[in-house]
C-alpha cells in the first residue's frame, strides 16, 4: 500500500521531483568534487574525477527513476514521440514499409473475413452452434454419406410430433419462387416457407414489427409474411407504412407484419420475404424429399444426444411406416442431425478447401511481408547503428534502445493495419465484383468487429516478432566498440550473416511455393476449361420464364391447356426471330446449380447385387429439339417428338453412362426404365454432358423426360436459343418480343458463358487470388533481396575498394556478391521446391484433372526465381563496382 | 549485487541519518575494492528502498550550510536489517563449510 502511494504521489508531482533529485545529485558531485580538489587535483580534473567515479549520470537518473515505476508511461510517450519523428525524417523508407503491411495485412484480413461468411459460420444466429439442421443420411450410398440431407413432409410431422431435445423444432421449404406485387409492378421473387417453430429456432430478431405466431397464421389464415429489408426499403421509399399493410404474392393478399434485417436468411439464399405453410391441409408424399427441419437444441443437451434420439425416432418411423423399410435396409437412411454452419459445407467440401487454401495462401504473403519489413528494419536499424552508439554512450540504456526500435516498428504496424483496412474494403468489392454472390449462399462480405480485432491482435503479434530479430541485432552489438571502431562494420559477426542467410531462404522459399501453387491451379483451370463438356456453349442464351400457377392455373388440366401450349407459342415466337437458329426449352440449365432434383430409377431387366446401391439420377424435362440446340450428341435411336404425348406411350432418353453402367449386352432401344411407379420406354441414347457445375460432386446419370407427358416443374421453364454472332445482342429484342406475347410474364436472361463462368468458380477463383498473391510474393522478394545485397555490398564497400586498387578486376568483385546470393538463393528454392512438392502430393486429390506433381511446373518456377533473384541481386553490385576505388576508401 | 547494497545502506543507516554522499562514503570506504560499484548506483537503490518503506527521506542542511536530502531507518526498516543479516551470516557459514570440506 505504501509503495502505492509512494508511486502515485511521485507520478503527480514529477517535475518537482525530477528537480529534487537532479538537485541531489548535484550536490553529490560538488561534494566528490571538492574532496578530489582537497586531495590535490585541479578544479577541472576534480570534476572529471567525480563524474567518472559517479558512473553514467543519465543512466542512474533513469534506473532511479525506473525504481520509482514511473519510467513505462513516460517513456513509452517520448518513445512514440521519437519513433513519430524517425518516420518523418524517411519518409520513403515508412511508406514502403506501412505499404507492404497493409498489403499483407489486408489480404490476410479479406481471406479471414470470406472465411468466415463462407464457410466458418455462414448463418449468423444466436448461439449458432445449437441450431441444427435435421434431415436424412444414407450411411450406405457413397454421394451422400457424409451429408444430412432433405426430408419429406411426413418424416417432419413425426418429428415435431416426438422430438424431445429441441426447444424449438421448425419446418422450411427454401426458395420457391413467386411474383411479388410490391412497389413498382411485378418482380419474379424467392420466398421461404415457413412453419411450427422455425422463427425461435433461428433466434433472429426482426428490425420492425414481429415475426408471424400460431396465432397470427390462426387470425389470418396463413396468408400472413415477414418481408425482407430489401423489399421493405423500396416500399417505404414510395410512401407507405408497410407494417399491417398488404402485398400480393402470385395472386394472393398477405399481411405484413414484420421486417427481417438485410443480412438473414435462412437456406441456401437470400429470401425476399417469409410465409407459413400449411402442413395439414392434404396428404403430403412420404417420397418428396424437398424439405428442411431446423431445430435450436433445448438447454444443456448435446448434439450427440439429440442424435441419438433421433436415431431411436426413425425405428419408430418405420414401425409407422413400414413400407420404407426395404429402401431403409440397402441405403443404410436414417435420421441425423447437423448444425447449420456445417451444413453448407457439407454439400459443397471443394469450395471449403478452395476458400482454406486461400486464407494459407495470404498468410504465407504476409509471413513475406514481414520477413522483408523485418529485413528492411534490420538494415536500416544497423545503419542508423553509429547514432545508436553515441545515444548509448551518453547514456541511454541499451535495453532502453532496443524499446525504441521495438515501440517504431509497433507502430509501423499499427499505421500497417490501418492501411491494411482500405485494402480489405477493396478486396471485399472486388470479390463482389466477380459475382461471388452466384454462390447460391453467403453474407455479404463486410469487416466486422471480431475481424478487425483479430486483425489488430495478429499485426501487433507479428510486429513483436518481426522486431525481435533487430532488437537483438542491437542488444548483441558492441556499440562502445563502435565509435571508437569508426567504421560501419559491427560485431556479432557470425549471428548476424546467420540472420540475414535465413531472411533470404525464408522468403525464395515461400515464393517459389506460392508460384508451384498458382502454376499447378493455372494447369488445373485449363485443364478444366477445355474438358469435353458434351454441348456448345458459344452463341447460346438460356432465357427462364416461370409460368406461374396462379396465373396459369394448377394441376393436369391447366398444364395441358394453358402451360404446354404457352410454351410452344415461346418457342415458335422466338423461332422466328431473324438471327435465331433453334430454339428449345428444359426446365433446368446445363451446369447451372439450380434445379437440380435426383430421383431413384431401376430396370426390370438387371438384378442389383445384395450390396449394390440403386442409381440416382438428375432429372430434366425437356422439349424435342433440346440436343440438337445444345449439339449434343446422340448416340442411340431418337429425340423427343410431338409424337410423344400425354396420352401416347410414356419414353425416356437416358445418357450414356445409364447404358455403359446397366445395359451390358443388351440394346438399350426400347427396353424399360421404371420411374416414379411408371414404365417408361428408352426411345434414345445421349452422350454424357457436364450437367453440374464443377464444384459440386459428379452425379453419373442424367434422365430426360419429354414436357410433354410430365407436368412437373412447369413453373420453371428455360429457354435455350442457339443465335448466330453474340448472344448479349438478342436480350432486347427476346424482352420486347415476349412482353408482347404476355405483358405479364418475368423474365430473367444468361448466356452460356455467364452460365459457364460460374461453373468453373470453383478452380478460376483460387488461380487468379494465388497467382496474384506470388506475384506480390515475389515482388516483396525482390525488393527484399536487392536491399539486403545493397547493404551487403555497402557494408565491404572498404574491402572492395581495396582489392580493387590492387588489383582485383570488378569482374572478380561481381563473383564473390554472386556467390553469396546464389547460394543462399538456391537452398531457399531447393527448399521451396521440396516444400511444394508435399504440399502439391497432399492436393493432388483436390486438382482432379491434372497430375499436380507435374515437373514442368516446377522447372518453370524455379527458373523465374532463379532469374528474378539473380536480377535483384546484381543491380545493387554493378551499382557498388563501377564506384572507383578511390571513392571507396573515403567511404564511411 | 542489488541484495549486498541493500544490506549495506540498511546498516549503514543504522548508526543514524545520514544523506547520500555520507552513504556512499561510508560504504565505499570499506568496500570499494571488494564490491566495484559505481557510486551512481547508490541512488536508484536509495529511491527502491524508500518505495519499500524501510527508509524515509527529508530534505535538510548538510555540514557546510548546502541542501542536502536526508535518509533514515523506519521500524521496518530495522526489522529488515536484522532479518537480512542473519540471512547473510547463516551464508556465510555454508560457504566456509563447503569450502573447507573442498
Amino acid at each position: 500500500m505504501k509503495k502505492l502511494l509512494y508511486s502515485l504521489r511521485r507520478q503527480i508531482f514529477t517535475n518537482r521531483w525530477e528537480d529534487e533529485l537532479d538537485e541531489e545529485i548535484r550536490f553529490h558531485l560538488e561534494m566528490s568534487k571538492e574532496q578530489k580538489m582537497a586531495e590535490g587535483m585541479t578544479e577541472k580534473e576534480a570534476r572529471q574525477a567525480a563524474l567518472k567515479d559517479f558512473g553514467g549520470v543519465q543512466q542512474y537518473k533513469e534506473s532511479t527513476r525506473d525504481a520509482w515505476g514511473l519510467r513505462i508511461l513516460r517513456d513509452t510517450l517520448q518513445d512514440i514521440g521519437y519513433a513519430f519523428r524517425q518516420m518523418r525524417r524517411h519518409p520513403g523508407f515508412s511508406i514502403i514499409v506501412i505499404m507492404t503491411l497493409a498489403l499483407c495485412l489486408g489480404a490476410n484480413t479479406t481471406a479471414l473475413s470470406l472465411l468466415k461468411s463462407l464457410i466458418i459460420r455462414p448463418y449468423d444466429y444466436p448461439e449458432a452452434e445449437r441450431v441444427v439442421m435435421v434431415g436424412t443420411r444414407y450411411a450406405k450410398l457413397p454421394e451422400y454419406s457424409q451429408t444430412v440431407a432433405e426430408l419429406s413432409i411426413p418424416h417432419h410431422l413425426f418429428l415435431e410430433e416426438k422430438l424431445q431435445s429441441f426447444d424449438s423444432f421448425g419446418f422450411l421449404q427454401s426458395l420457391r419462387s413467386g411474383d411479388l406485387e410490391a412497389e413498382g409492378g411485378v418482380e419474379r421473387v424467392e420466398y421461404d416457407q415457413v412453419a411450427g417453430g422455425l422463427w425461435g429456432a433461428v433466434g433472429v430478431q426482426p428490425i420492425l414489427g414481429r415475426t408471424f405466431t400460431e396465432a397470427d397464421v390462426k387470425l389470418y389464415g396463413h396468408r400472413v409474411a415477414v418481408i425482407s429489408e430489401r423489399i421493405y426499403k423500396r416500399m417505404a421509399a414510395a410512401g407507405r407504412t408497410v407494417l399491417d399493410e398488404d402485398i400480393r404474392l402470385d395472386g394472393e393478399t398477405y399481411r405484413v407484419v414484420g421486417v427481417m434485417p438485410d443480412n438473414f436468411y435462412m437456406g441456401m439464399g437470400k429470401a425476399a420475404l417469409w410465409i407459413p405453410r400449411d402442413l395439414h391441409d392434404r396428404e403430403y408424399n412420404r417420397g418428396d424429399h424437398s424439405f428442411s427441419s431446423v431445430g435450436r437444441l433445448a438447454d444443456g443437451v448435446t448434439l450427440e444426444q439429440a442424435r441419438t434420439e433421433l436415431k431411436q425416432l426413425y425405428e419408430g418411423f418405420l414401425e409407422l411406416y413400414p413400407q420404407e423399410r426395404d429402401e431403409a435396409t440397402t441405403s443404410g437412411k436414417t435420421f441425423d442431425l447437423v448444425t447449420v454452419n456445417d451444413s453448407v459445407t457439407q454439400v459443397v467440401p471443394m469450395i471449403k478447401v478452395a476458400f482454406i487454401s486461400f486464407q494459407i495462401v495470404t498468410a504465407m504473403v504476409l509471413l513475406i511481408g514481414c520477413l522483408n519489413v523485418s529485413g528492411m528494419i534490420m538494415i536500416r536499424g544497423l545503419a542508423r547503428l553509429r547514432e545508436l552508439a553515441i545515444r548509448h554512450s551518453l547514456g541511454a540504456g541499451k535495453f532502453r534502445l532496443a524499446r525504441q526500435l521495438m515501440t517504431e516498428i509497433v507502430i509501423l504496424f499499427l499505421f500497417g493495419v490501418v492501411g491494411s483496412m482500405f485494402v480489405v474494403e477493396i478486396f471485399l468489392k472486388l470479390a463482389l465484383m466477380v459475382n461471388i454472390d452466384e454462390i447460391p449462399w453467403g453474407q455479404p462480405f463486410r469487416m466486422d468487429y471480431d475481424l478487425f480485432l483479430a486483425s489488430l491482435g495478429i499485426a501487433i503479434v507479428l510486429a513483436l516478432v518481426t522486431g525481435s530479430l533487430p532488437v537483438i541485432s542491437v542488444l548483441r552489438s558492441n556499440l562502445q566498440g563502435l565509435i571508437q571502431a569508426n567504421a560501419l562494420t559491427h560485431s556479432g559477426g557470425k549471428g548476424k550473416h546467420r540472420i540475414q542467410a535465413l531472411f533470404v531462404i525464408g522468403q525464395v522459399a515461400f515464393s517459389t511455393l506460392l508460384l508451384v501453387l498458382s502454376g499447378v491451379s493455372l494447369l488445373n483451370l485449363n485443364a478444366v476449361l477445355n474438358r469435353d463438356i458434351g454441348f456448345d456453349r458459344q452463341g447460346r442464351i438460356a432465357v427462364q420464364i416461370p409460368l406461374p400457377n396462379y396465373r396459369f392455373g394448377r394441376g393436369q388440366e391447366a398444364y395441358l391447356d394453358q402451360k404446354e401450349p404457352f410454351r410452344r407459342r415461346v418457342i415458335e415466337r422466338m423461332s422466328s426471330l431473324p438471327g435465331v437458329l433453334s430454339v428449345s426449352a428444359a426446365n433446368r440449365i446445363p451446369g447451372s446449380p439450380y434445379n437440380m432434383g435426383h430421383s431413384g430409377f431401376s430396370m426390370p431387366h438387371y438384378v442389383f447385387g445384395k450390396d449394390e446401391l440403386h442409381p440416382n439420377a438428375l432429372r430434366n424435362n425437356i422439349s424435342p429439339g433440346f440436343f440438337e440446340t445444345l449439339n449434343s450428341e446422340i448416340v442411340m435411336g431418337r429425340d423427343f417428338e410431338d409424337t410423344d404425348t400425354w396420352n401416347s406411350r410414356k419414353v425416356v432418353i437416358v445418357s450414356k453412362s445409364v447404358v455403359d453402367r446397366y445395359f451390358h449386352g443388351h440394346h438399350p432401344l426400347g427396353m424399360t426404365l421404371k420411374f416414379w411407379g411408371e414404365d417408361l420406354a428408352i426411345v434414345g441414347v445421349v452422350d454424357d454432358i457436364q450437367d453440374k457445375p464443377f464444384f459440386l460432386p459428379e452425379s453419373e446419370h442424367t434422365l430426360y423426360f419429354p414436357f410433354s407427358q410430365w407436368d412437373m416443374y412447369a413453373w420453371s421453364t428455360t429457354y435455350m436459343l442457339k443465335v448466330a454472332g453474340d448472344p448479349d445482342d438478342y436480350r432486347q429484342t427476346i424482352r420486347k418480343v415476349m412482353l408482347e406475347l404476355d405483358p405479364n410474364i418475368t423474365m430473367e436472361m444468361q448466356s452460356f458463358d455467364e452460365i459457364f463462368e460460374v461453373m468453373v468458380f470453383a478452380q478460376k477463383l483460387p488461380m487468379q487470388l494465388t497467382l496474384m498473391f506470388s506475384i506480390l510474393a515475389l515482388f516483396l522478394t525482390s525488393l527484399g533481396l536487392y536491399g539486403l545485397v545493397g547493404y551487403v555490398v555497402t557494408e565491404r564497400i572498404r574491402e572492395f575498394g581495396i582489392r580493387m586498387a590492387i588489383g582485383a578486376t570488378p569482374g572478380s568483385i561481381l563473383k564473390m556478391v554472386s556467390s553469396w546470393s546464389c547460394i543462399r538463393v538456391a537452398i531457399g528454392l531447393v527448399a521451396g521446391l521440396i516444400f511444394a512438392a508435399v504440399c502439391c502430393h497432399f492436393l493432388n486429390p483436390v486438382f482432379q484433372d491434372i497430375d499436380a506433381m507435374n515437373p514442368l511446373v516446377f522447372i518453370v518456377a524455379a527458373v523465374i526465381i532463379a532469374i528474378v533473384a539473380m536480377i535483384a541481386s546484381l543491380m545493387p553490385t554493378l551499382r557498388a563496382v563501377r564506384v572507383s576505388p578511390a571513392q571507396a576508401l573515403r567511404y564511411e | 549485487m542489488q541484495g549486498t547494497l541493500d544490506l549495506l545502506i540498511l546498516r549503514t543507516l543504522q548508526r543514524g541519518a545520514m544523506h547520500g554522499w555520507g552513504i556512499s562514503q561510508s560504504i565505499y570506504m570499506v568496500s570499494r575494492e571488494v564490491l566495484q560499484i559505481k557510486e551512481g548506483s547508490l541512488y536508484p537503490a536509495l529511491h527502491r528502498l524508500e518505495r519499500q518503506g524501510w527508509i524515509q527521506s527529508e530534505w535538510g542542511q548538510s555540514e557546510n550550510k548546502r541542501r542536502a536530502k536526508f535518509y533514515e531507518l523506519t521500524p521496518s526498516g530495522s526489522e529488515q536489517l536484522v532479518e537480512e543479516t542473519a540471512y547473510w551470516e547463516r551464508f556465510a557459514e555454508a560457504m566456509r563449510a563447503i569450502l573447507e570440506l573442498g
